[in-house]
């Protein structure tokens, strides 16, 4: 906790004016507008989950590997929230998409998402992987940073899959 | 003597289209070569190598000491820090509060003296009229004119302007210069006019840090602009932060300067090609074998994400932009997963789009550091791989009609 508070003080009124209104942005925007397209309530819910959970993890991450493993988090490690929220977003999109598309068709119901749901996930898992893993290997000053980028988008992946089954009954 | 018609039945359509192709073909291959490492080696006429920003970081530390110590006013100089140096670009910028004195850390590529500029300066702006006892015109003191001591001061200064807006305008010679042009919030417009009109033809003066730029008053002039010297792009926006990244209300000085260890990863620029070659490759070959997706979108995916990073790296190498490579690889990546999404996914592509359009802005004008960076890159490519899905469908229509 302490990490947190030291890092806190030590950001300008600016910076953390900018910052709160950026979390704002992507935690209210983006499940707002979820909303507004599917006009269904549970898709807001959780593509607001999935970015909740997606910045709660990824700090907690990099608090773990600051505190535990004793690794400065440098400059490439800041990019981790970015790419993690990059990600993130490519689902709530695909789920969406998915959605608008499909929800007027006669047979549709909710198990269909759940559905595209794990072939989205399962395709995002593949393609995240080979090219991660590929990058990583061939550029080794990266490679924790980028290692780490490829654990939490997995994690997130699957959570929002998760998610999907557990509110889209 | 009658000549024989010569009847040309040619339809022009096809062979236009195969010369179309051809070009296309060319810009494409072209492109690709540009994008590949070590063609400088290879092509002597024009510069094609990567303008890399690794070499050039710097990373210091500065200790500002100042006359008023209270924590508000140690915060809001922190603050015009902040701004001026992230509105100058610097890369990473990050303020403490210890002991009573502000301490800078900076890491970045732009110019040393800039950057120190902005972190020296109060830049006190005041405008002051002459004062009745002393000679302007002493020949043994042409710098009289210059010296804010010789000055009185008005009530007027920088926190009755809005802002202050440098640009070009033209001069009495009928040349061009850059002028400084203050802007007054509007409730104050009319006491303004009020006050330059009691100097009306009158040299009067603005001080900034002691140092006074004379301006005749005109009151048939509907701006109150004032000369800058300098011309270099640089210097100006340096002068456009000093002037609206708010007004520091404390004297302020650098206690000491120190270098620090510059710790931005690098990557080699042979390791990135190769990594977005086996990357696409992989990922490619796995969507072949695994059938997953219909060869006619796997085709288009594959020709849009080479043509996105290849025009992508291409315009980086001719326009000799900066970049930080270690970025350059994350770029990769995701432009490679959104090219593929975007390609397969038509029921989703504008909720995509949207979406990573009002992320990435936000990220930009909040975000801070490489993250503002990475993001302001994203969003190019993003629209690179959606112009170039575009193209790919077009190029692999018109291949298959021949």
């Amino acid at each position: 906790m302490e990490i947190i508070i030291n890092l806190f003080n030590n950001w300008t009124t600016f910076e953390k004016v900018n910052t709160l209104i950026l979390i704002l942005i992507i935690l209210i925007v983006i499940p707002g507008l979820v909303w507004i397209f599917t006009k269904q309530a549970k898709l807001a819910h959780i593509s607001f989950d999935t970015l909740v959970i997606a910045g709660l993890l990824t700090l907690i991450t990099l608090l773990i590997t600051n505190q535990f493993f004793n690794i400065a988090i440098s400059y490439t490690y800041k990019l981790i929230p970015f790419i993690v929220f990059f990600i993130t977003i490519l689902c709530i999109g695909t789920m969406t998409g998915f959605y608008m598309q499909n929800h007027k068709q006669r047979e549709f119901d909710m198990t269909k998402v759940k559905n595209e749901a794990f072939n989205d996930a399962f395709r995002l898992t593949i393609s995240c992987i080979l090219l991660f893993t590929a990058f990583a290997l061939l550029t080794p000053s990266i490679l924790l940073p980028v290692l780490l980028s490829l654990g939490l988008s997995l994690v997130i992946i699957w959570i929002n899959y998760l998610l999907v089954c557990k509110l889209l009954k | 003597m009658k000549l024989p018609k010569l009847k040309l039945n040619m339809n022009v359509k096809p062979l236009l289209n195969y010369i179309l192709i051809i070009v296309v073909t060319a810009l494409f291959i072209a492109s690709i070569f540009i994008a590949l490492p070590l063609t400088e080696k290879y092509v002597s006429k024009a510069t094609y190598n990567l303008n890399t920003k690794d070499k050039a970081y710097w990373s210091q530390e500065f200790i500002v000491s100042t006359e008023e110590t209270d924590a508000k006013s140690l915060n809001d100089l922190r603050n015009i820090f902040y701004k001026r140096l992230k509105g100058f670009g610097v890369e990473e910028v990050s303020t403490y509060v210890e002991n009573d004195k502000i301490r800078i850390d900076v890491t970045t590529t732009q110019d040393k003296d800039l950057v120190k500029e902005l972190i020296s300066n109060k830049f006190e702006v005041k405008i002051v009229t002459r004062k009745s006892d002393v000679n302007f015109d002493d020949s043994n003191n042409t710098y009289a004119y210059m010296l804010g001591t010789n000055y009185d001061a008005t009530q007027w200064d920088r926190s009755d302007f809005r802002n202050v807006y440098i640009t070009k305008l033209k001069t009495s010679n009928g040349d061009y210069a850059n002028f400084a042009i203050f802007k007054l919030w509007p409730a104050g417009e009319e006491k303004f006019k009020k006050f330059l009109l009691q100097y009306n033809g009158i040299s009067i003066g603005i001080d900034i840090d002691g140092f006074v730029t004379p301006h005749v008053v005109d009151n048939t002039s509907q701006i109150f602009a004032i000369p800058i010297s300098s011309d270099d792009p640089q210097q100006l926006k340096v002068m456009s932060l000093l002037y609206n990244s708010g007004i520091v209300k404390t004297n302020l000085k650098i206690d000491s300067q120190k270098d620090l260890d510059v710790n931005v990863p690098t990557v080699n620029y042979i390791q990135i090609t190769l990594g977005i070659l086996v990357a696409i490759v992989v990922l490619y070959f796995y969507l072949f074998i695994s059938k997953t997706t219909s060869s006619e979108i796997l085709l288009k995916s594959l020709l849009a994400t080479t043509l996105t990073i290849s025009l992508y790296l291409a315009f980086l190498k001719i326009f000799q932009i900066p970049v930080d490579t270690f970025m350059l690889s994350i770029e990769a990546i995701l432009a490679i997963m959104v090219t593929r999404i975007i390609a397969e996914g038509k029921d989703s592509v504008f909720y995509i789009e949207l979406f990573l359009l009002i992320v990435l802005a936000s990220v930009i004008f909040l975000g801070n550091g490489f993250i503002s960076i990475i993001a302001q890159d994203m969003l190019i490519l993003t629209a690179l791989s959606k112009l170039c899905l575009v193209i790919s469908a077009w190029y692999i229509n018109k291949v298959k009609k021949i």
